[in-house]
Order: structure tokens, then C-alpha cells, then sequence
């Protein structure tokens, strides 16, 4: 078994491409070489990021699989999965390959698997930014905490810029400690450790409370349906949602 | 800003309008301004009775003037009474918005001291809401039957859809059971609604009238009309009217004092039904006149799709690798989505059912219905294949049938599910 280690980045798997057109080596897994497990039966092949190399394997990849194949490839990145890189790496693979969009040839298993990744991260991302929210400082900054399955936060952050106009915001991903900043104008991602210090706006208290009863008389108390509640608002999204909270 | 007694009381009133959509608009946000719409709409929280919140879904008043036996908030009946300003919903409206508890609006309103009086109320909420407060997100207003035409026009340009209700599905129940409103009153605006949208179409101002469209909703089981009355009004408005949705609403009593309703609730199975059916006229390009069986109604047994195909087995079953797109969509089982999948697989490659699964689609109805290279894998005869059909809607359904003690989830997986 053949086993390319990279660094997590969409260059990285551009890399990885390189390395196996030029090399002639179909690797059977991809990896991430900081979480990386050597294993007897496998040799690892390592791969350093070059961006000259990613860069031509980049326009390649524009010229045969379309205009929208790297921003998917890296919204399959974003994926939790723990086949994610391998994955993204077979569809730049079958689409060098080919030399054609491979997009439309869903029962191929390379690309079902690849587009179903990629939904999977933009379903994320498309709910969540239904369930997130905001608290209100003292400042006027919006600030809110959750934690995705999929690493989102670059995603979210600029559909918020577009919604909040000039109000300034922060979106915590605080199971990866990322933080998305705005200012108003425009986004700064980075990772913390830090809670920001939030001290909430006079008005704040009282919203929450009226979203509170909101939530509570629009209920149809007769007619409960918890399972479907369940399964369009999956409880690992309820964490900062408090209208839920009991 | 509106106190919770008032919230209360506005939010209960108008929690039994089935629309909370806030799909259809795509509206950028403006240089000063806060809010936009995106074109699939957002969800913001689901209720434990399994409905989503997507919209702040409030009334204006619920003291109305006007009688109409089905309804809580009839003037006869004596429940306590709430008005808010226009300045407390905006607020109302902006602080949930901010914070990303709504995508935006849904205003309606009892009928307050008189149609024009409340349509004023209405119009200046959202004209406030977006001139004053410069707001972009959804907006969706009920409009007031009655109310001056002018008003309503002027109003279909701040928001992104309008509904009339037309409440009951015949003229002769509209009178007996709403006898202050007229059929008149509910279709001449929405008439006009879309003979406007058609004018501006060509024009600049196209993309601010309405938006979204319009849609309607009508009560199902408070009259005597049949599926196929309620089918064919429903395809007469998507093609006259041109209107987005019809939301059907089950009759729920909680007027004891008449003899002209019934006292008990419709099976709720027969709006999960006629939404099934809707979403046939509007998508699958089916006929009302096809769906429906010969005594007017629409089988509990099976979905619309499942018994127009049993009705039809000469067409069946379907070459998946050559069928037509449009017979794609006529196969039980397979939406819209998976049709579309299919076209775009097979260009590459004939499909077998292995394929067909690593589609997703789902085969538990369709394989009953299709070949895959020539191979058939459904019930050996029509009596086997309607057993397992009614074994499979029993299963989906196990979960949907304690909404049947529950309409709402029945609405929501028509809403969100397909045939
Ligand atoms: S006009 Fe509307 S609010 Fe008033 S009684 Fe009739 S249905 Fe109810």
C-alpha cells in the first residue's frame, strides 16, 4: 500500500498531483502528515509543498475539469471525513486523467464519493448559518460561538459580511479554536485560544427573552413531533441555539 | 418595544399560517443597510411540534371585526386582544435579525377597525422597515381583502411576497362560514398582483415588484369540496395567478358554537396527500385531472405518483439508460433530483441498479417501475407489487403518522420530501 503524506492544503494535494503524474505512482490513500501513523504495511511517501508546481498543476486542472474544480476540491477539504484528502485527490487524479470534467459521471465511485463530500460540507455550511448565533457587546461587535462537524468558519464568514453590512462580528469555531473576524469591511481567519472578553449590550438580555417566548408560542404545543425536530435540528447544533434549552 | 404579554398573544394568533418560507428573492444587501435574501430561503430553529422558524411570524392585531366561524380570532370569540405599532415590530424585526434568530418577516393581521385602516398599518410597518431602517431581508406580508387597491400595489413593491388567503375552496362556503368576505375581495387583488407583475416585468422595476411572488392557503375539511375541486382550484391559480405556493391547512375545531363546521379535525393524511399532489402539478408536470381517482379523492393508501402509475401499468415498467426525462420523473420514487442524476450518468455509462443506488436514488418504490439493462427486479404481479408498496409507505410513514396526530410534519415532509 502506497501512501502520500501532505500538508492539508489544497497545494499540498496540487502537489501530490504533480508528484504522481511525473512520478507514475497511484497512491491508495492520502494523507495529512502532521496526523500521520506510520504502518508496517504501508510506505509513506512524503510530499513538500512547492507552490511553482501547484501552480501548473492548478491551471491543468482549470483547463480540463472547469472553473469551479479547485474551490470544490477545497470545499472537500473542509470535510471532517477521514478520507477527505484521498478523495479530493482521486478527482483532480480522474480528471488529469481524462482530461474532461469528470463531474457528471456520478456512478463512478471516485466522483460520487467526492460530490457527496462536497454536499455534505455545503449542507453543513448552508444550515448552519441558519442556526448560528449572535450576541450583541457592549460595543456593538456581534459575536457568536458554535462548533461544526466540518471546518466552515472561512465559508460562513463572508456570507455574514454581505448580510451584516457594516456591523462589525466574530464567529468562533471553538472546537478548532478559529475565529473569523469582520471589522465591517472585510474578513481575518486565524486560530486562538482565547474566549474574546464579551460583556453583552443593555439590550441584549431582553431579546434573548422575547426569542425565548417567541420561540415558545409559535410551538403548536397539541401537535408534537420531536423526531422531526430531531431530524431537521440535529441536538449537536442545539449547543448555542438557547431558545432549545430547557 | 413590544412587551411579552402582547408577543404572546400576536405570535399565538398567527402561528397557524403553514407558511414560513422565505424562499424566492435573492436580494443583495444595499450600501447602508443591513440584511439580504437568498433564493432557497433559511432555515432559523424547528419548534418541538417539527416546524421550522424562518420568519418572525406575528400578527398586527389580532382584534379583528369581521366573524369567520373557523377562526380563534373572531370578534364572537372571547380571547384576550393585542395591537402593536409599526415602530415595534421594526424593532422586533431588526433585533431577532441581528442577531440571526429570523430571516425576516411574515406580517399578517386580523381585520382592525377596517380593511383600510389595517393595510395602512401594514404598509407603513414595511415601509418603515425599509426606508427608515434600511432592512433588505425577507419580507412577506398577508394582505387585507377589502383594502384599496392602491395600497396593495404600493405595498407589493417593499416586500418580497404577498398572500391572499382564499380560505375555503368553494364560493358557497366562503359564504356560509366567512360571511363578511366575498370571493371577490380574495381574487380581484390577487388578480391584479399578477397582472402587475407581468407589467413591470420588462421594465427597470421588475425585480422589486414582489419578488417572491405570491402565494395562498386554504383550509382543508371545514367544507364539503372534494380532492379534485381543491386540485383543479389549485392548478386554475398556478396557471391564471401564476402563484408560487398553495398552502393547504387541516381543519383543527375550536369553534363548538355552529353547526356549520364539523366537530372533528380532517384526517391528516389528506393534506399530507393534496401536498404530495401539489407538488406533482408543479413539478412533475402532471394534471390535476390525472391524479385524482374516480370518486374525487386522492388514495390514502398510496402517494399520487405510486397510484397514477398503478393506474397506468401500460407504461410501465420504465428502461432506466433510454426513458425520457419526463418519464424519469413519472416513475414512483424518483425526484426530481435523482432524475436529473440519472440523465447526467448515463451519458458516461448504462446504469445498472448498483449504479442507481450509488445515485442515491431510492429504489424501495421505483424498482418496481424500471428495468436496468433490460433487468427487472419489482413483484412478480400487480397484487405483490401493491402490498410491498403499501409496506413501504407504511414504513416512511411510521415516524409521519404521529403527525397525523400532528399536520405540520405531514406539511413538512411534503414540503421537503419528493415522490
Ligand atoms: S378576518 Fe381573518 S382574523 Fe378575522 S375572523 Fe376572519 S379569518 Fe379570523
Amino acid at each position: 500500500m502506497k501512501i502520500f503524506t501532505i500538508e492539508n492544503s489544497i497545494d499540498g494535494i496540487l502537489c501530490a498531483l504533480f508528484v504522481s503524474f511525473t512520478e507514475k505512482i497511484v497512491p491508495d490513500k492520502v494523507q495529512d502528515f502532521k496526523s500521520f501513523q506510520p504502518r508496517i504495511d504501508a510506505v509513506d511517501i512524503k510530499i513538500t509543498t512547492d507552490f511553482a508546481r501547484a501552480e501548473r498543476v492548478k491551471k491543468a486542472l482549470f483547463n480540463y475539469g472547469g472553473d469551479d474544480i479547485i474551490y470544490l476540491m477545497k470545499i472537500c477539504l473542509m470535510s471532517c471525513e477521514e478520507n477527505a484528502l484521498t478523495s479530493a485527490f482521486n478527482y483532480g487524479y480522474l480528471t488529469l486523467k481524462l482530461r474532461k470534467n469528470v463531474a457528471d459521471r456520478l456512478s463512478e465511485k471516485i466522483v460520487s464519493d467526492f460530490s457527496y463530500t462536497v454536499q455534505k460540507v455545503l449542507h453543513e455550511r448552508h444550515i448552519v448559518s441558519g442556526f448560528l448565533r449572535f450576541s450583541e457587546s457592549e460595543r456593538g461587535i456581534m459575536y457568536a460561538r458554535y462548533s461544526p462537524d466540518n471546518d466552515i468558519t472561512q465559508l460562513l464568514a463572508p456570507f455574514f459580511l454581505k448580510r451584516l453590512g457594516h456591523v462589525p462580528f466574530i464567529i468562533h469555531d471553538v472546537k478548532r479554536g478559529k475565529i473569523s473576524i469582520s471589522d465591517g469591511y472585510s474578513i481575518k481567519t486565524d486560530f486562538t485560544d482565547l474566549a474574546p472578553n464579551f460583556t453583552p449590550s443593555a439590550n441584549e438580555n431582553r431579546l434573548q427573552n422575547l426569542w425565548r417566548k417567541y420561540f415558545n408560542s409559535v410551538n403548536i404545543k397539541q401537535r408534537p413531533h420531536l423526531k422531526q425536530q430531531d431530524c431537521y435540528f440535529p441536538r449537536r447544533y442545539r449547543k448555542y441555539c438557547f431558545e432549545t434549552w430547557e | 418595544m413590544l412587551d411579552e404579554r402582547r408577543l404572546n398573544i400576536l405570535v399565538d394568533a398567527a402561528k397557524y399560517d403553514v407558511s414560513c418560507s422565505s424562499s424566492g428573492s435573492k436580494r443583495q444587501n444595499t450600501k447602508n443597510g443591513i440584511g439580504n435574501a437568498c433564493f432557497g430561503g433559511l432555515c432559523h430553529s424547528f419548534t418541538p411540534d417539527g416546524r421550522c422558524i424562518s420568519l418572525l411570524k406575528i400578527l398586527m392585531s389580532n382584534d379583528c371585526c369581521y366573524d369567520c366561524a373557523y377562526c380563534t380570532s373572531r370578534r364572537s370569540n372571547d380571547v384576550p386582544r393585542a395591537t402593536a405599532t409599526p415602530e415595534e415590530i421594526c424593532e422586533l424585526t431588526m433585533g431577532f435579525y441581528k442577531r440571526n434568530y429570523i430571516e425576516g418577516l411574515f406580517l399578517s393581521s386580523s381585520i382592525f377597525k377596517s380593511p383600510n385602516h389595517t393595510m395602512e398599518l401594514l404598509y407603513e410597518t414595511v415601509r418603515k422597515l425599509r426606508k427608515e431602517y434600511n432592512f433588505n431581508g425577507y419580507i412577506h406580508l398577508k394582505g387585507i381583502p377589502n383594502a384599496d387597491k392602491l395600497l396593495i400595489e404600493r405595498t407589493g413593491f417593499l416586500v418580497d411576497r404577498m398572500s391572499f388567503n382564499i380560505e375555503l375552496p368553494s364560493e358557497k362556503s366562503l359564504k356560509l362560514l366567512a360571511p363578511q368576505k366575498d370571493k371577490n375581495a380574495i381574487i380581484t387583488p390577487m388578480k391584479m398582483l399578477a397582472q402587475d407583475k407581468y407589467f413591470y416585468a420588462p421594465t427597470l422595476r421588475r425585480k422589486d415588484f414582489l419578488p417572491a411572488g405570491q402565494t395562498t392557503q386554504m383550509i382543508v375539511g371545514a367544507s364539503p369540496e372534494s380532492d379534485a375541486h381543491i386540485l383543479k382550484l389549485t392548478e386554475f391559480m398556478y396557471r391564471t395567478y401564476k402563484l408560487k405556493r398553495v398552502y393547504y391547512s387541516t381543519y383543527t375545531p375550536t369553534n363548538f358554537d355552529t353547526s356549520l363546521l364539523p366537530y372533528e379535525q380532517a384526517p391528516l393524511i389528506r393534506e399530507h396527500r393534496l401536498y404530495q399532489a401539489d407538488w406533482l402539478l408543479r413539478f412533475y408536470g402532471f394534471t390535476a385531472d390525472e391524479i385524482t381517482g374516480t370518486d374525487g379523492f386522492l388514495s390514502t393508501d398510496y402517494d399520487p405518483k405510486c397510484a397514477w402509475a398503478l393506474k397506468n401499468p401500460q407504461l410501465f415498467p420504465v428502461e432506466i439508460n433510454t426513458a425520457s426525462p419526463e418519464m424519469l420523473l413519472r416513475i414512483p420514487g424518483v425526484g426530481v433530483k435523482s432524475a436529473y442524476r440519472i440523465m447526467q450518468a448515463r451519458k458516461h455509462a448504462k446504469l445498472d441498479f448498483s449504479d442507481l443506488k450509488r445515485l442515491r436514488v431510492v429504489l424501495k418504490r421505483a424498482v418496481h417501475f424500471i428495468t436496468c439493462k433490460g433487468k427487472f427486479l419489482g413483484g412478480a404481479n400487480e397484487r405483490v407489487v401493491k402490498n410491498l408498496l403499501i409496506g413501504a409507505e407504511l414504513n416512511q410513514n411510521a415516524k409521519q403518522l404521529s403527525i397525523f396526530n400532528n399536520y405540520d410534519s405531514a406539511v413538512f415532509s411534503a414540503i421537503t420530501g419528493e415522490l
